[in-house]
């Protein structure tokens, strides 16, 4: 129950702390850095996306070679 | 180890489902009006989870599906008035504020149809973790899931936003 509570808490702290982030990048930024932001963070999700499959053929790995 | 169709196709799949769909994201920003309709798809999203979370915490009963075992049906359909009520809020500053003329009911319609895409993303995540046996994506966000977990139903709803919302 404490641990839910804890992770409750992060969650909440995260999201106080990324929420004016994102607002003030969409508000105040520009095409080009929404661009790159979103590269990243395909990116990075394409990351945990594989990392999530590692059991694969090492044949079926190496597609992930380009990101 | 043999090369499984399965294999291939779950592989294809993150590439698509990913690069694929977030894509649209940009291509909304960049459109004429992109950094007023962005925000249709941002609040759909926000407050679709918002409403079903909070919500379905407190009075979520009736389980929604198996792949998911903490969704109800009662945040399910929270979580789409929360992106109704989010969506037609901001419509109304726009309309007031800009003096835009975007006609409530077909963001009504953009509300309903981006919260259910948006769960079912979430759906989707669900089952690619129910899949591989995995908690959480990944804990660059604390508390949160990683950011698969944070974008699921941002990437579902990006393409439908963008046809939805390519126009104003």
């Amino acid at each position: 129950m404490k641990k839910k509570n804890n992770t409750n808490k992060t969650r909440i702290i995260s999201a106080v702390i990324l929420i004016p982030i994102v607002v003030a990048i969409l508000i105040f930024g520009n095409k080009y850095l929404i661009d790159i932001l979103c590269s990243i963070l395909a990116i990075l999700a394409l990351r945990e996306y594989f990392n999530a499959n590692v059991e694969r053929p090492k044949e079926i790995r190496r597609l992930r070679i380009f990101f | 180890m043999r090369i499984k169709f399965s294999d291939i196709a779950i592989e294809l799949f993150g590439i698509c489902y990913i690069l694929g769909f977030m894509i649209f994201i940009p291509l909304l920003y960049g459109t004429t009006n992109g950094k007023i309709t962005i925000w249709y798809l941002m609040l759909a999203a926000w407050g679709s989870d918002i409403f079903a979370y909070s919500i379905g915490r407190r009075i979520g009963k009736h389980k929604f599906t198996k792949i998911s075992p903490n969704k109800s049906i009662e945040g399910c359909i929270a979580g789409v008035i929360g992106s109704v009520v989010c969506v037609v809020i901001y419509t109304v500053l726009i309309n007031t504020i800009k003096g835009a003329v975007i006609p409530y009911g077909y963001i009504i319609f953009v509300g309903i149809i981006l919260s259910i895409l948006g769960q079912c993303g979430d759906l989707a995540a669900s089952s690619i973790k129910r899949e591989t046996n995995i908690k959480d994506f990944g804990n660059l966000i604390p508390g949160h899931g990683g950011i698969l977990d944070r974008m699921d139903s941002i990437i579902f709803m990006a393409p439908t936003a963008y046809i939805l919302l390519m126009f104003f």
